[in-house]
Formats: structure tokens, C-alpha cells, sequence
């Protein structure tokens, strides 16, 4: 389909989110080349970003782009895409200002080359949630993988971030693999790549290999998420990752994956045929994420491996949603949706704590955090707000995206795996609660915990999204909801 | 089953066992890039030429030589690239084996049978460099835009992980 | 149709890769044996853009020709940076990282 020049502007207005993002990226790897002082760049990145948001803003607003599809049919304009973006470009941003002052540390050769990464990692991630083309999806897809595996092994000289990020490489290209695979059959079944063709085509399909298609794309997309039983690289990633970046990981990538899988489900394999298949298959893997997710972050004396599989039992929860979707889809993606920022704002500011114990020379073992009470009361407590979140206590946002994975579970009819979830939580007091422990009844030595102004500003926004999203949910999953009657069905 | 099928699809097959069974790593490149010519003689005999000139001048081409290139690198040093240190799990291999077998048969023979429904017949310049070429930039321009920030990330990535720059 | 034994010949190719994979320890190999699959999926693009005698199948092959070439650059690039510090690169054999 040719671009109608009536609609241009439309169509300049709805990428213009991820071109100012691009543009932003460009300019800061040319000026690298010029610059002695690379600090203002990371400003400049971070510029990037909220100027994004505005024009984000600037497109959103109602009847600036009328919904549709533009750029042959490549990039919707939705509520969809436009929450999604914005949580996004939220995770990016929090994620560059938690950054500054580690990176100068630690990668002091390669710094600007670490904001770049992100930027364009994020890029990709806006393109993943805002198409509804399977080839656009895809790309999004590999383009913030490759720039995470990148991200992964920056600290070249320690063999333990060499080979995390060879792990995750190998893992991800396999993924990549298999779900191309499942994609090229669904087109063959259909003759198309766009979602809701896609939809309308399917009824003729022959349905052993539509099954096959849809298993593929499912174990593509839960390695992407670090759903178990495809999550056993998370861990290694994880803890040999420089800490920003494994920040990076737990938040953004997955959302974008998320945003993918609601997609491609809700708006290409949403027929009555399979419907029921794909949404019993979520149910299971979200009941092998929660359990082995959960049971297994209780052994773990690393706070970045115990978070690692805390976000492999937050898989679960989210699937929850995933699977409940198949049933009563606003209920179930509103919820998915809602939960993705509520996690996003929550472990901002618990990442921001590991990077500053790194930045004082310390390590991330539960040891580390002994005695966080007395060197930093402040972070000490929020660190608890933060932790009671994501155990899923009121009036934290957690419980609230909780309470609406609950809700959806239970109205679509999986009364047992949102029982399953309550217990889960539960399991999970286990493991925070040994690093509050050691926060508040150990004693130490050590000197005060010092947190830059990045930082403490980091913390500060977490805390506050935390109690101010979470009493003021009802706009945010109102709005989530309606994302998805807007997705065109 | 036309005769140029019949060949090229030997030669892909030779070419894949060629890759998982060599010792050598060297061995396992030039089987791939067999592999490689068969898929590209196999797109051409179904109207997909731009694809094949592409398989063969990026993937037989590029890809591999860079592959040749790092094993060079490798072996220039010790011969670390073709030890396979670590015996697989005791049933590892026929399970695998298995499980692939079975994967090949049901996938493979329920794609013989099944019935796609598409069309006899092409349309007229279906596959040609013209039509490619209006496919890829004008419906798919945004794809193909992002292609280039693919490339740009891979070339940054390389610099920054092997660079001389060290971080 | 004629076209069928195409797909049987990309789903062989792809289980070949994924045994490649599974069985193949050293990185390098694997590599190797992903970019056979990725193959495999190319060759089922092509076969049911003929079939459905529109292009989408083949520029989503084009396009997964340039990004199996950026992903072959890094994932090399993450092998050399591997090799330099140690005798043999093995998947399996990760020291540092307990499992």
C-alpha cells in the first residue's frame, strides 16, 4: 500500500516518538568523537528521552493521529502503543539516570557507547509494541536483543560478564530461532504478516499446524521473558552483567516482550480454535514460573541472582493475566498492562540501590546489605517500601497490579492459578525478607552509604510512583483497559 | 519433484549433517557454506532471484568468510576451537537425536500434506529485483530503515567488545 | 503441490540445526548450527511467498538475512573476547557461574 500524501502528517506525527529517540542516538555517537567530557552526554541522552515523551505526548493527544495503521500499514496508533511507548521510554529513562554515576566507574573507556546501547535497544522496544506486522515486531525484537547482548558483556575484562554475555547470546539467538520458525508458519497459513488479516485467515487454517506455529512462537517469546522452563539463562545474565544493566533487563526488555506477546496473541491467534490451547499453555507456564521462580530465589545469597529469579516468578504473575486474557481480554491485558509499569517504577528503585553499593566499591551479595540500616537510614526504608511492593502489600502499587491479575484470574475462570498466586507472594516474603534482615538487625562497620544525586532522585521517584500510582490506580488501569478495546477488534 | 530440487536439497542436507558431525570447526564453515549454495539454488528455482544473489553474496559470501576469519584468529593462538571438553550427559545424545528425529518427521510430513490454500501461478514479476525492490521500500520502509540501526548496533558492538579501546 | 516437499526440506534442516544445538559443545559450532535454523525459517518464508504468490515472505527473508549477519558479527565478537582469556570456550563449562 503506497503512502497517501493526504495523510502525511499523520504519519511524521506517529513516528515521531522513535525518531526523536533515533536522532538523539545519532547525535550522541558523533559528538562522542569530538567530546573530551563525556558526562554531558549521558545528559544528553536523558534529553533524548523526555523530549521523546513530549512528542509521545504531542501524538497522543485525541485527534492528532486518528487511529489506524500508517507507514504501510507498520506502525498503529492505539492506546496500546501509546502506553506502551511511554512505559518504555519511562524504563529507559530511569534506567540512563541510575547509570550516571556507575558508568564513569566502571566503563570509563566506553561510556558513551553504554547510552547508545540503550537508546537503541529502546528503540527497537517502541517499534515491538507499536506495529502490528509481524516483520516490524520481529525487528524491534532483535534489534534491543542485540544491543542487550552487547550490553551484557561491556565489562570486558571480567570473564564472569564474558560469559554471561555469551550465555544469553547463544540463548537468545536460539529463541530467535525457533520463534522466526513459528512465524514463517503462520504466514504460510495465512498468506500475511499483518496481525489482523492474520486473524481473518486463520479460520481455514489446518489446526495441527497452527498448534505447532503457535507452540513455536510461545517458546520464542518465554525465553524473551524469561518464563521457566526457558529462564535458565536469566540467572548467569543476571549476575554477570554489569549492574545498570541487568537494571535494564528486568525492566524494559521484558515489558517490550510482553507488549509482543499481547499482540500477537490477542490480535492475530485470538480464534475460538485456539484461544483455549494457547491460554491453558500460559496457565501452565505461569505455574512452573511462580513455584520454580520463587522456590528457588529462597537459596540464592546473591541479591542480583535472587532478583533475577524474583523476575522469573513476576513472569508468572504477569502470565496470569496473559492467560486470563484468552477469556475476558480487557480485564486480562489491563491488568498485564498495569502490572508492567507497577513493576518497572518498583524495581527502579531497588536496582538503584544495588548500583549504589557498587559504586562505593561494594559487591552485591546479601552480605553487602548488612547493616544498610545504620549507614543509610533513608534508603534503608525505601528499599522496604520497595520490597513490601513487590511482595504485593496495600496500598503499594504492587497490590493493586496484583489485585487485578487476581481479579482477571479469577474472572476467566482460573480460580486455582490466581489461588496459586496469593501463595506464591506469600513464598516471596521469604527471600525479601532476608535482605531486610540483614538491613535493619545486623550490625557493621562499614562507613556511611553515600547515593549521587542521580541516585537519590532514582530512589526518591520510585517511592513516591509506588504510594502515588498505587492510590491513584484507577485512571492508570482504566486507561490500560481501554488500551485494548482501541486494539481494533 | 523437479531435478533441481532434488539436487540442491542433497546438497543443503549434505551440508547441515556436514556442519554437526565435522571435528574440525573449518570443516563445519565449508560445510555450511554448501548448505548455503543449495538454499540459494533453491530460492532461484522458485522466483525468489534477488534472494538468492543476496544468499550468496551475504551469507556464502560475508558471513562466512568472517566465520574463516575468526577461526584463523582462534587457532593462530593454540587449537582451543575444536576441543569439545565436557562428554554430553549420559542419554543426552540419543534423546536429542529423538527428539529431533520426531520434531523432522511430524513437522516435515505434516507440512507435505497440509493445504495452504494459496494460488497456482504467480503473478507477473513476482520475485524480480523491480518488485523486490518496491515491496521493500515502500511497504516495508520502516522495517528496512531499522535494518540500518541493526547494523549500526553490531558495528558499535564489535568495536566496543574487541576494539582496540580497552574499557 | 510441488512446493510442499520445500517445507519438508526447511523443517528437516531446522531439526538438524536444533540437534546441532543441543549436542555441539563449543560456541562456535552453535553459532553455526542457529544460523542453519534461521536458514530453515528463510526457506519456508520464500516457499509460502511463492505459494500465496506475494512478496511479505520474501523481504521478511531479506530482512532476516541482514539481521542474522549483525547477530553472526557480535556473536563472534563475544566468542573472540571469550577466547582471549581462556584455553577453550565451552558452553558448559562455565566456571565462574554456578548453574
Amino acid at each position: 500500500m503506497p503512502i497517501d500524501l493526504s495523510s502525511v502528517n499523520p504519519n511524521l506525527l506517529i513516528i515521531l516518538p522513535p525518531g526523536v529517540l533515533a536522532v538523539f542516538a545519532l547525535v550522541v555517537l558523533v559528538l562522542d568523537l569530538y567530546s573530551q567530557e563525556k558526562r554531558w552526554l549521558a545528559g544528553l541522552s536523558l534529553v533524548g528521552v523526555l523530549l521523546s515523551l513530549v512528542a509521545l505526548w504531542f501524538a497522543s493527544r485525541p485527534g492528532a493521529v486518528p487511529p489506524g495503521d500508517y507507514f504501510g500499514r507498520m506502525v498503529t496508533a492505539d492506546h496500546f502503543t501509546f502506553y506502551m511507548v511511554a512505559v518504555l521510554l519511562v524504563a529507559a529513562g530511569l534506567v540512563i539516570l541510575f547509570s550516571m554515576d556507575w558508568v564513569p566507574r566502571r566503563l570509563p573507556k566506553v561510556q558513551v557507547e553504554y547510552y547508545e546501547l540503550v537508546l537503541f535497544a529502546t528503540l527497537g522496544m517502541m517499534f515491538m509494541a507499536a506495529s502490528r506486522d509481524v516483520t516490524l515486531i520481529y525487528l524491534g525484537l532483535e534489534l534491543s536483543s542485540q544491543a542487550s547482548y552487547i550490553l551484557a558483556g561491556l565489562l570486558r575484562n571480567d570473564p564472569r560478564s564474558n560469559e554471561a554475555a555469551l550465555k544469553y547470546f547463544l540463548n537468545g539467538a536460539l529463541a530467535s530461532a525457533v520463534l522466526l520458525f513459528g512465524l514463517s508458519i503462520l504466514y504460510g497459513l495465512t498468506g500475511t504478516t499483518y496481525l489482523p488479516e492474520m486473524l481473518v485467515a486463520l479460520g481455514q487454517a489446518p489446526l495441527p499446524l497452527l498448534v505447532t506455529a503457535m507452540v513455536f512462537v510461545i517458546a520464542g517469546f518465554g525465553f524473551k521473558v524469561a518464563a521457566a522452563p526457558f529462564h535458565l539463562w536469566a540467572p548467569d545474565a543476571y549476575e554477570g552483567a554489569p549492574t545498570p544493566v541487568s537494571g535494564f533487563f528486568s525492566m524494559a526488555p521484558k515489558a517490550a516482550a510482553w507488549a509482543a506477546v499481547l499482540r500477537v496473541f490477542l490480535e492475530g491467534l485470538s480464534i475460538p480454535q485456539v484461544m483455549d490451547k494457547w491460554s491453558v499453555l500460559y496457565a501452565v507456564l505461569s505455574a512452573s514460573s511462580m513455584l520454580i521462580g520463587n522456590l528457588t530465589a529462597l537459596w540464592q545469597t546473591n541479591v542480583k541472582r535472587m532478583m533475577a529469579y524474583s523476575s522469573v516468578s513476576h513472569a508468572g504473575y504477569i502470565l496470569v493475566g496473559v492467560a486470563a486474557a484468552a477469556r475476558a481480554p480487557e480485564v486480562g491485558a489491563g491488568a498485564v498492562l498495569f502490572y508492567l509499569l507497577s513493576y518497572i517504577l518498583t524495581n527502579a528503585g531497588i536496582w538503584a540501590a544495588l548500583v549504589a553499593l557498587e559504586n562505593q566499591g561494594e559487591g552485591t551479595e546479601m552480605a553487602d546489605f548488612r547493616g544498610l540500616a545504620q549507614r543509610n537510614p533513608a534508603l534503608a526504608w525505601s528499599l522496604l517500601l520497595l520490597f513490601v511492593s513487590l511482595i504485593g502489600i496495600p496500598p503499594t502499587v504492587g497490590f493493586f497490579g496484583k489485585f487485578f491479575l487476581f481479579r482477571a484470574g479469577v474472572q476467566a475462570g482460573y480460580v486455582w492459578l490466581a489461588v496459586l498466586m496469593a501463595i506464591n507472594s506469600a513464598i516471596s516474603v521469604g527471600y525479601y525478607y532476608a535482605v531486610v534482615r540483614n538491613m535493619f538487625f545486623e550490625k557493621t562497620e562499614k562507613p556511611r552509604l553515600e547515593l549521587g544525586s542521580s541516585l537519590q532522585a532514582v530512589v526518591a521517584l520510585s517511592v513516591l510512583a509506588v504510594l502515588v500510582v498505587g492510590l491513584g490506580s484507577s485512571p492508570v488501569i482504566q486507561y490500560a483497559e481501554a488500551a485494548l478495546g482501541l486494539l481494533g477488534r | 519433484m523437479t531435478p533441481v530440487f532434488l539436487v540442491a536439497a542433497a546438497l543443503a542436507v549434505a551440508g547441515a549433517l556436514g556442519v554437526i558431525l565435522s571435528r574440525q570447526p573449518v570443516h563445519s564453515v565449508l560445510a555450511l557454506v554448501l548448505n548455503f549454495l543449495g538454499l540459494a539454488a533453491l530460492y532461484i528455482s522458485m522466483d525468489a532471484e534477488f534472494l538468492g544473489v543476496v544468499q550468496l553474496i551475504i551469507y556464502a559470501g560475508a558471513i562466512m568468510v568472517l566465520f574463516l576469519f575468526v577461526i584463523g584468529l582462534l587457532t593462530a593462538r593454540k587449537d582451543p576451537v575444536e576441543r569439545e571438553a565436557g562428554e554430553p550427559l549420559p542419554l543426552q545424545r540419543p534423546l536429542s537425536i529423538a527428539a529431533a528425529g520426531t520434531l523432522a518427521l511430524l513437522l516435515g510430513g505434516s507440512l507435505l500434506v497440509a493445504r495452504f490454500g494459496g494460488r497456482p501461478g504467480v503473478p507477473t514479476g513476482f520475485g524480480t529485483v523491480k518488485e523486490f525492490g518496491r515491496h521493500l521500500l515502500v511497504t516495508h520502509v520502516l522495517p528496512f530503515e531499522l535494518t540500518a540501526f541493526v547494523l549500526m548496533v553490531a558495528v558499535v558492538g564489535v568495536i566496543v567488545l574487541v576494539g582496540r579501546k580497552q574499557a | 503441490m510441488v512446493e510442499n516437499g520445500y517445507l519438508a526440506l526447511a523443517a528437516v534442516l531446522f531439526a538438524l540445526g536444533g540437534v546441532g544445538v543441543l549436542l555441539r559443545r563449543s560456541p562456535l559450532i552453535s553459532l553455526m548450527c542457529v544460523e542453519l535454523m534461521w536458514n530453515a525459517a528463510n526457506l519456508a518464508f520464500v516457499t509460502f511467498a511463492r505459494m500465496h504468490g506475494n512478496m511479505d515472505g520474501q523481504v521478511f527473508a531479506f530482512l532476516t538475512i541482514t539481521v542474522a549477519a549483525a547477530e553472526a558479527a557480535i556473536g563472534l565478537a563475544l566468542i573472540v573476547l571469550l577466547f582471549r582469556r581462556r584455553e577453550h570456550v565451552d558452553v558448559d563449562d562455565v566456571h565462574s557461574l554456578r548453574g
